[in-house]
This record gives C-alpha cells, sequence and structure tokens, in this order.
C-alpha cells in the first residue's frame, strides 16, 4: 500500500467537524492522516441551528447514535417550518417534511385536491399532510416502515446547537486517529509551478504540510478567498438580506417540534426550539434597517426572556466559483452562503462532504474528479437559491420597501416557469438528486397566495365520489392517528433528554 | 380552464401512430376527449420487429396490456440483455444485461471493489457479478426470492414482431372506442404556428385542437410550424445510415439475450422470436454497398436468412423541439436513434407517458411544451449518449468507419461521463436519464474504458475478506441461476404459441 495522505483540515466549526468525523468513519489511519487546525481566538458560527432529514443519513453514514447525538447537542425534532406573515400579514403556513394526502386515479394528491376544491369538496390542503397535522398539534413521532400506513408519509430532522455538534463529532472523530491542531493560522505557503498550497503556517511559527487542504474556516475563506482568489458569485440582487443579529433565550413551551420563520419589515426572524434553550435571530437588509434597530426589534418580539446581548453576523448571499481548485476543497461557510431561511447549510456541507468521499482523490488530484465535486455542489447551491427566491418573491406584503422590491424584481427564468406552470396546472418537477422535493415547492406556493387554476386533465379518469370520499377519509385517518402521538416534549424527554444548563452564576 | 382539449388527432402510420392513439384513448377516452387516428398507408413489413428495453414493461402497465398475451400477439420473447462482440477487438465480448453488477461494501460500490481486485490479478470478468448477465448466458429466465431480490435488479426487455405486436395494440384501441380513419394526406393547413386541419387524398378534412405528428421522418405535420433546420444529424457520433432486416430460422432452445456484432462497416443485431429470427444490420453508405451487405448477413450470423431481405434509409437525429404550437411530434418522428440498444419503442413511448401528464389544460394555448422539450431533450440526449459511446469506444482498427468515429470528439455530455469514468470508473449522471449507472458502467466496461484508478475508500476492506466476500457472490450467482427455469420452458408455460383476441388485463 501507499504511503497515507496527508489531509489537512483548515477550521473547526460545524464544516470542519463533519468533515473530520466523516473521514474518521473511512480513512483516517492507514490511509489517510487527518489533522485539523482551528483557533480558539476565533469563534465559530453557531446559533441554533434548524436542520434537514438528510441530516440523519450523515450520522449514519458516520456511525453516530442518534439518541446519544441529540442529547449531547440539546437536541429537538423537527417537522417542518412554520412560515408566519410571508404570503400576506396575519398569514400562517407549514413547509412540512412529509407528503400531502396520496396518489390518487393515477396522479398526484395536489391534482385530485385542486379539482375537489373547484367543486368546493375539499378542506385546506394542510388538512391532508400528516407532518403539517402533528406540526399544528405539537406532537412527535417516529414515521412507520409500513408504506401502506398514513404515519410513514413523513420524515424529520432536528433543531440542534451546532458548536455542540462540532464539540460531539470532536469526541468522536479524535479517538478514530483525527490530530486537533490549536493555533491561528498566519500565512500559507504555495508551490510556484502548481499553485497548489504546501503549507499553512501558524502563529506559533508551525506549519503543517499536506497533500490536500479542506478549507472550512467559515466567512474567512482562508484558502479560496485569501489565498487563491477563488471569485464570489453575487446572488444578493435576489438575496438581499446581508446580516444577522442572533440572540439565544430561555426555552419556550410548548416545546414546537417546527421551526418557526416570521416575515418582519426589513427581513425574517426564526425561532428554533432546543431543550435547554430558544435560538433565535432577525436576518435582515441593512438597506432597510440598521444593526442597532433590527436588535432592539428582535428583542421585543422574543416569546421569551433574552439569555446574552443580540450579536451582529455579516455575510452576503451567493457561492464561489468553484469549490474544489487544486489541492484545496472549500466545505461550508468558506463555499459560499445561503441565509439559513430552509436550514440549508448544514445540508450543503454534507454534500460537499458526500461528493468528497465519493470522489475521494489519490495523491493528486484527477481533473475529471474536480470537474465532478463542482458540477454536484454547484447544481445543489443553484436549485436552492431558486427555492429561497421565491420565498421573497411571492409575497402580497404592502407593508415595506424590501417585500415590494422583491416582488417585483426579475427572477431567473428557470422559476418563473416554474411558477407559471404551477399556477395553470399544478405540475411540480421531481427531481431524482436534490433538493427540493415536489411537497415543498406545493406548501410554500400555496402558502404564499398561488393556486392552481388547473390540473392534470387525466385525473378526470377518477370520479370526484370516489376522490373526496377517499380525502374524507384520509383526512380522518390523519385527525385520529396524531391525537394519538405524545407530546414533541413528552418525546423528547424520554429518547433523549440533555443535561440541564448550568444556572447562569 | 375555459377551454379544455376536445379533439386529439394522430396522424401517421406504425408504431407510433397505433401506440399514441391508444395512449390517448386509454388516457383520455373517457375525460371527453375525442381521439382519432389518421393512420397513413403503413411502411411495415412482416420481416420488421423491435427490441424494446425494460422501460416498456412499465408502459405497458400504463396501458393495462397484459404481457403474456401480448406476447402471444407479437410472437415476442424476453430479452435480458444485450451481447456486444467484437466492437473492441477480436477477443473482446461482454454482456449488457439489463442488471446492476455485485453488491456494494463498507459503502463504496461493487465496481470499485472489482477494480481494486482485479488490479491485483484477478481474472473474472465483470458480468460474472451481475445475475442477470449469469441468468442471460445460461439461457434463463430471473424469478426472483428474497435473496435474489436483495442482491439484483434484473430485468428485461422484449423482442417483438412488428405486424403482430400493432394488430394487436389496435385491437384494443378500436376495443375502447378509438375512432380510425385510413387514408392518404393530400395537404396540411397551418396558421399563426398551430395546425388547424389536414385533408386527406379523398377529400375529407379533418379538425382538432391538438395533432400528434407520426408521420416518420418527412414530419408532415410539424416541419410546418419550424425553421428547416431543426433536424440536427448524429452521423458525426452514429456514422450508419441504412438499415437490413431479414429473417432467419427460430433459435432452439432460445437465447435469452440478443446478439450485436460489429463488422468492418456496421454491425449485425441477432434477435430471437418465438417463431422465426429477426436479423438486423445497419452500415454507412459512405462505406459499402448494400449488395455487400446482404452477403456477409447470413455469413456473419452464420445463419440462412429466409424470405425477402429489405433495405431502409435511416439517418440518425433528432428534432430539436418536438412540440410545437400544437402539434407533438413522437416516436421516430420526433428522434432516430441507431437501433443498436434496443431503443426502437423507448423514446416513443417516454414521449408519450410525458404527453399524458403534460396533456394541456388549454386548446388555445400550450406552455406545457416547453416542460416537454426539456424532458424529450434530456432523454434523448441520454440515449444518443450511450450509443455514441460504443461507437466512440471501438478498436476496431483499420476499418474506416471505425477509424473515423473513433477519432470523432463526443458531444460534451458524453465527454463528461468519459472523463469521469476514465479517472475513477463512477459514473456522472443528471437528473433525467435513459439509462443508469449499472448499464453504463457495463458498457463502459465491456468496450474496454479502464478506469486509471479506484476509490481509495475501498482499499479500507482486507484483502482475504474481499476475496471470501466475492466467491461468495459467484457461488451465490452460480447457484441460484442453477434454479432458475430456462427461457424456453418459461415462454412455453406463459405464452403458448395461440391465436387469442383481446390481451386485456
Ligand atoms: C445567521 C446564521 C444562521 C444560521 N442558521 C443555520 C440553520 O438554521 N441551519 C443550518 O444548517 N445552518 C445555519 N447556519 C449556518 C451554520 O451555522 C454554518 O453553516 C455552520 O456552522 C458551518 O460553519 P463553518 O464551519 O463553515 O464556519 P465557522 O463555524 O465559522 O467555523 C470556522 C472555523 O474556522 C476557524 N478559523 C477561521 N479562520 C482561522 C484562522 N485564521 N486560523 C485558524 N482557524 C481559523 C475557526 O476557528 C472556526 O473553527 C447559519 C448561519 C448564520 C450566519
Amino acid at each position: 500500500m501507499t504511503d497515507p495522505l496527508d489531509i489537512v483540515i483548515v477550521g473547526g466549526g460545524t464544516a470542519g467537524w463533519m468533515t473530520a468525523a466523516a473521514l474518521a468513519a473511512t480513512v483516517a489511519g492507514r490511509q489517510a492522516r487527518v489533522r485539523l487546525i482551528e483557533s480558539d481566538q476565533i469563534g465559530t458560527v453557531g446559533v441554533g441551528e434548524a436542520t434537514l432529514p438528510q441530516m440523519k443519513d450523515f450520522n449514519d453514514f458516520v456511525g453516530i447514535q442518534e439518541a446519544d447525538m441529540m442529547k449531547a447537542t440539546q437536541a429537538t425534532f423537527k417537522l417542518g417550518i412554520e412560515f408566519r406573515d410571508w404570503g400576506f400579514t396575519g398569514s400562517s403556513y407549514i413547509h412540512p417534511f412529509g407528503e400531502f394526502g396520496q396518489p390518487m386515479g393515477g396522479v398526484d394528491f395536489i391534482h385530485q385536491w385542486v379539482r375537489a376544491r373547484q367543486a368546493g369538496e375539499a378542506q385546506d390542503i394542510e388538512t391532508y399532510s400528516y407532518a403539517i397535522q402533528a406540526c399544528r398539534q405539537g406532537r412527535f413521532d417516529f414515521p412507520v416502515d409500513d408504506k401502506q400506513e398514513v404515519n410513514s408519509t413523513y420524515a424529520y430532522a432536528y433543531h440542534l446547537d451546532a458548536g455542540l455538534y462540532a464539540r460531539y463529532l470532536r469526541g468522536f472523530a479524535e479517538p478514530k486517529g483525527v490530530e486537533r491542531i490549536e493555533g491561528r493560522i498566519v500565512d500559507v505557503e504555495r508551490d510556484d509551478e502548481t499553485g497548489f498550497v504546501t503549507a499553512v503556517k501558524l502563529e506559533s511559527g508551525e506549519s503543517v504540510g499536506g497533500d490536500y487542504f479542506i478549507d472550512c474556516s467559515g466567512f474567512n475563506s482562508l484558502l479560496f478567498d485569501k489565498t487563491l482568489g477563488v471569485p464570489f458569485e453575487d446572488w444578493s440582487d435576489w438575496l438581499p438580506c446581508d446580516r444577522a443579529v442572533a440572540v439565544p433565550s430561555e426555552r419556550v413551551d410548548p416545546m414546537t417540534p417546527y421551526t418557526r420563520s416570521t416575515a418582519l419589515e426589513a427581513g425574517w426572524q426564526w425561532r428554533i426550539p432546543l431543550q435547554h434553550r430558544t435560538g433565535n435571530g432577525y436576518v435582515f437588509c441593512s438597506n432597510y434597517i440598521s444593526d442597532a434597530e433590527a436588535s432592539s426589534r428582535l428583542l421585543e418580539n422574543l416569546d421569551s426572556p433574552a439569555l446574552a446581548d443580540p450579536r451582529v453576523l455579516r455575510f452576503k448571499a451567493g457561492r464561489r466559483a468553484c469549490s474544489w481548485q487544486g489541492n484545496c476543497i472549500a466545505v461550508g461557510l468558506s463555499s459560499g452562503f445561503l441565509e439559513p431561511l430552509e436550514s440549508t447549510s448544514i445540508y450543503l456541507i454534507q454534500v460537499a462532504i458526500m461528493a468528497l468521499t465519493q470522489l475521494f482523490p489519490g495523491r493528486r488530484p484527477d481533473p475529471a474528479l474536480v470537474a465532478e465535486f463542482n458540477r454536484l455542489v454547484d447544481y445543489e447551491y443553484d436549485r436552492v437559491r431558486d427555492f429561497l427566491i421565491l420565498h421573497y418573491h411571492l409575497n402580497s406584503r404592502d407593508d415595506s420597501a424590501l417585500w415590494r422590491r422583491c416582488r417585483e424584481m426579475p427572477v431567473p427564468d428557470s422559476l418563473r416557469e416554474k411558477m407559471e406552470m404551477f399556477r395553470r396546472r399544478g405540475f411540480v418537477e421531481r427531481y431524482r438528486f436534490g433538493l427540493f422535493a415536489p411537497p415543498s415547492w406545493i406548501s410554500v406556493y400555496m402558502g404564499q397566495g398561488l393556486l392552481p387554476e388547473g390540473f392534470e386533465p387525466f385525473a378526470r379518469n377518477a370520479s370526484l365520489a370516489t376522490v373526496t370520499d377517499r380525502m374524507r377519509t384520509l383526512a380522518g385517518n390523519i385527525e385520529s392517528r396524531v391525537q394519538a402521538m405524545p407530546r414533541h416534549a413528552d418525546f423528547v424527554a424520554d429518547y433523549c433528554p440533555a443535561d440541564l444548563p448550568e444556572a447562569p452564576a | 380552464m375555459s377551454a379544455p382539449i376536445r379533439k386529439v388527432m394522430v396522424v401517421g402510420e406504425g408504431a407510433g401512430a397505433w401506440l399514441s392513439a391508444l395512449t390517448l384513448q386509454r388516457s383520455f377516452g373517457k375525460t371527453g376527449v375525442a381521439v382519432e387516428l389518421v393512420e397513413l398507408p403503413s411502411a411495415l413489413r412482416p420481416e420488421d420487429g423491435w427490441a424494446t428495453l425494460p422501460s416498456q414493461q412499465a408502459f405497458h402497465n400504463l396501458l393495462g396490456l397484459d404481457e403474456t398475451k401480448l406476447l402471444r400477439a407479437a410472437s415476442g420473447v424476453y430479452s435480458l440483455g444485450q451481447r456486444f462482440s467484437n466492437w473492441s477487438g477480436p477477443q473482446a465480448a461482454f454482456m449488457h444485461a439489463y442488471d446492476t453488477h455485485g453488491a456494494s461494501l463498507n459503502h463504496v460500490s461493487f465496481y470499485q471493489h472489482w477494480l481494486r481486485a482485479r488490479a491485483s490479478g484477478l481474472k473474472v470478468p465483470l458480468e460474472a457479478f451481475s445475475l442477470g448477465a449469469a441468468a442471460a448466458a445460461q439461457g434463463r429466465f430471473v424469478v426472483f426470492n428474497e435473496s435474489t431480490q436483495a442482491f439484483s435488479k434484473a430485468t428485461y426487455g422484449y423482442n417483438l414482431s412488428a405486424l403482430g405486436f400493432l394488430k394487436a395494440i389496435a385491437r384494443v384501441a378500436l376495443h375502447l372506442g378509438l375512432k380510425h380513419t385510413a387514408g392518404e394526406l393530400a395537404s396540411v393547413k397551418h396558421a399563426n404556428g398551430r395546425v388547424e386541419s389536414v385533408t386527406l387524398r379523398s377529400g375529407e378534412t379533418l379538425t382538432a385542437d391538438l395533432f400528434v405528428d407520426a408521420t416518420g421522418s418527412a414530419a408532415r405535420l410539424v416541419r410546418h410550424l419550424e425553421p428547416n433546420d431543426n433536424f440536427e444529424s448524429w452521423s458525426r457520433w452514429l456514422p450508419c445510415d441504412r438499415t437490413i432486416v431479414a429473417s432467419a430460422p427460430v433459435l432452439d432452445p432460445v437465447p435469452a439475450f440478443n446478439q450485436v456484432s460489429a463488422f468492418r462497416s456496421g454491425w449485425l443485431g441477432i434477435y430471437p422470436l418465438a417463431n422465426r429470427t429477426l436479423l438486423r444490420a445497419r452500415y454507412a453508405s459512405k462505406h459499402t454497398q448494400a449488395e455487400d451487405i446482404v452477403d456477409t448477413v447470413s455469413a456473419l450470423s452464420g445463419m440462412r436468412v429466409e424470405g425477402d431481405v429489405f433495405t431502409d434509409e435511416w439517418t440518425t437525429g433528432a428534432r430539436r423541439a418536438h412540440w410545437v404550437g400544437n402539434c407533438v411530434a413522437v416516436g421516430d418522428t420526433a428522434a432516430r436513434p441507431d437501433p443498436v440498444d434496443a431503443t426502437s419503442l423507448h423514446l416513443l413511448q417516454s414521449g408519450l407517458s410525458w404527453l399524458v401528464a403534460m396533456f394541456p389544460v388549454s386548446r388555445t394555448e400550450m406552455p406545457e411544451a416547453a416542460v416537454f422539450n426539456a424532458r424529450m431533450l434530456a432523454q434523448t440526449i441520454g440515449v444518443r449518449d450511450f450509443q455514441a459511446a460504443h461507437f466512440k469506444l471501438n478498436r476496431r482498427f483499420g476499418d474506416p468507419m471505425w477509424d473515423d468515429v473513433r477519432e470523432q470528439s463526443p458531444p460534451p455530455t458524453l465527454a463528461r461521463k468519459l472523463d469521469l469514468f476514465e479517472a475513477r470508473g463512477e459514473i456522472s449522471m443528471n437528473d433525467d436519464e435513459s439509462f443508469q449507472e449499472e448499464n453504463w458502467t457495463s458498457i463502459l466496461n465491456g468496450h474496454g474504458l479502464v478506469p486509471r484508478q479506484w476509490d481509495p475508500l475501498a482499499n479500507a476492506v482486507p484483502e482475504q475478506e474481499l476475496i471470501a466476500n466475492f466467491q461468495g457472490m459467484l457461488k451465490f450467482i452460480a447457484s441460484e441461476v442453477q434454479a432458475m427455469p430456462t427461457l424456453q420452458s418459461h415462454l412455453e408455460f406463459t405464452t403458448p404459441q395461440a391465436e387469442s383476441d383481446y390481451i386485456f388485463g
């Protein structure tokens, strides 16, 4: 066997330690020497994170026990996101991690629903989503495997403290051979000829060399921005929010099995329930509100007393022109940023890590592997972008300049065509790879006021009476099953109770 | 929507015409849409036949057709794959079975482990690890049990006699109430980018809201709606432009695969049927004469040619847009792939499936065309690239046609796949593909494209464990295949060759 590869992970936030854990589970040891550099002087981003159901796949891949991880990260379950005041002030809808209804008469449920609704025979679309009903009642249980059962039609994700998650992964990765190096990187050495990074230099004077450098340095983007100068594609014309102010507050009861996102004049506010506290933040556009105003607005809006002073973070929507160049690979915020509206950051970290393990290089990076990696990562970023733009664009709020601007802005053609096909006939594209599945699109379209005017003509093959009958049965079935689920807080207390935080001194 | 489609008219002949008519009648006949077929004189002869991919099964299900009755009517047989010989050097032959290879190990695909094992001296070919390929080679029909189900995705396409198949389809369509008019097309009236009516030689003029063009290469409807240069030729990559069709005596016992052999200026396919054998040769007229080929067909097949031998012109390529205005081109009218991969009916049926899904909600405007065209473009490119790979990777040095096509640079979508495979043995997949990873792996590997490197993660499995694992798989496959029925006995059991009037399920 050849000498092990030398891999250096630059940064120890969520991205750094997720990468370290994945490498620990696969190559660390005989095939690769993996070292991670982080600096205690530089904070990580960690505000109380909401995630997507795919995170379970990552944890399974790495070999992490769910309940154990949830205890260690003060985690709770997430079945979706409630969007308040997005379509118009006073509105509320839930984007669920689950299906609406079930196919009927050879077409997707949405078509029969539109048809029944036009005949005055359908209830609100939320009635037919198991996940949404569970959210509305604050309940949680694991989905069952039997696909015939209505309580198999959803998935779940987590709310967790990303800082604790990184620490937890460190506890997993270090015993498996990942070496942690404490120190601040002050310089980067490159090969004159190839431009490859050869070593990073620490403040202490120590130099850490390697075959590959994984840039997990967060917004600093130490290698991709500061060293390689990989251009940043700026998407802020479509996604104008460029700041967030975040603050933890006391735990709120009842503990919701969903994230809440409330639209405000200059952006939106998140509320993420954890076991020991609640994560809150206001994502805003600095053209429309000052940091101080945003902070006080956030504090006014809290549902429970704040536990710290608000902290302001700055960012810009977009991504690097590529995420793998030479012997450097960017994972996490160093590769780009899309605001947390649909909890996609950790997911995008996961995408990059899985692509990396699938295309794991030899000593020299093969250009075909690099091209494929970049294609896979770009694809996901682009799709998430369109979905986020939809939330901003599709609104009928008249109370502030931001919302008017977003409603009137030109959106990418791909998105415009999608909206038109949904309006016309309830059509939603089903992707084989990546985000987002049809129920996600359906919930946002309808929740923000875009209702289909038509449906697939094929739907008419089933009689309307049969369809409405089945819809009634389904709704009844969902209602009674959801009633029987445990309360979310009880389920968490039973399954993965975390240690109580120390009382503030 | 205020103005639904009242009438749809299919104009054309052969498979395109009848399958479109049946699909539309079946899907919309009961929803208040009148469906009419204007059948033009058929060019089909008793010798004609088709080899289909496994996707045809789903299509039959959609139409509610009984498979065994249909096979009986078409003198059809199942085919588990295609064996390619003489494409990449005189010794190299391989089976492209409709199945996966082996089982993944440690999150790393089987193929990567096989590459590694081969580098350390393994002599067993890839296809030996495919249950479907083993069954095909031994003339078996795959009947699953619990353990084979978990291991394999083996499935089958069909070989069908054209006239018997279409007679059966016609019977069902007429039984369902399809309106059928036979005649010759005199003229097409069109205005504002739409077809308004067709006039027959008899003087009859027929109108509809939506037209399906199944007139073949002449594209006699849709060509009026678009610029002349809409047909894109693929002859750079798929240079054969003539087809020879002939019959030979039935093979006994019937092989479970098709044989596709390359020769000096083209290829010859041997397709078993229940009562005869279909021979089809393709060649490039630039490089040879029809007469020479007719002689070589019998020499190459080693079979006695019976009855008439026909030569047809068939240039490969596709229309850029399949659906223009209110006219949808399907099958051969829209795209003319090389028949090398049993794709004859594949693009026709995927076009029809999409037409059903995107059937316009309004007769006045049809923006559905954009979605349809995007999907069909992706499907069509997927087929083209797969076929082009056979030609590009040939190693028939010294044969002018093969030398020429080897030198052509592949379409960019194919180049990407070849590059990544050559680098790493992975397949770069899109959302919409006609062939899956296992199909690509089978042919790229089969044609001798050798990856430079395998996934280093495969090295984590100790060699002894890998050897034991491989031996276990081979043993498993051998004993399972032994227990399967022969294709011959399966056919005698399920489709005794007797006349039957209906093919309803
Ligand atoms: C407002 C906001 C809300 C968010 N909400 C969510 C959410 O709900 N869901 C979700 O999935 N994601 C969310 N995210 C994103 C998520 O927090 C991050 O994606 C995640 O924490 C990953 O960050 P990171 O590891 O890339 O960077 P960071 O956490 O910033 O880590 C950077 C690391 O690099 C190190 N470093 C940097 N420079 C140097 C140097 N010179 N020398 C040595 N070390 C260095 C630091 O020490 C640190 O360890 C949110 C982000 C923001 C800004």
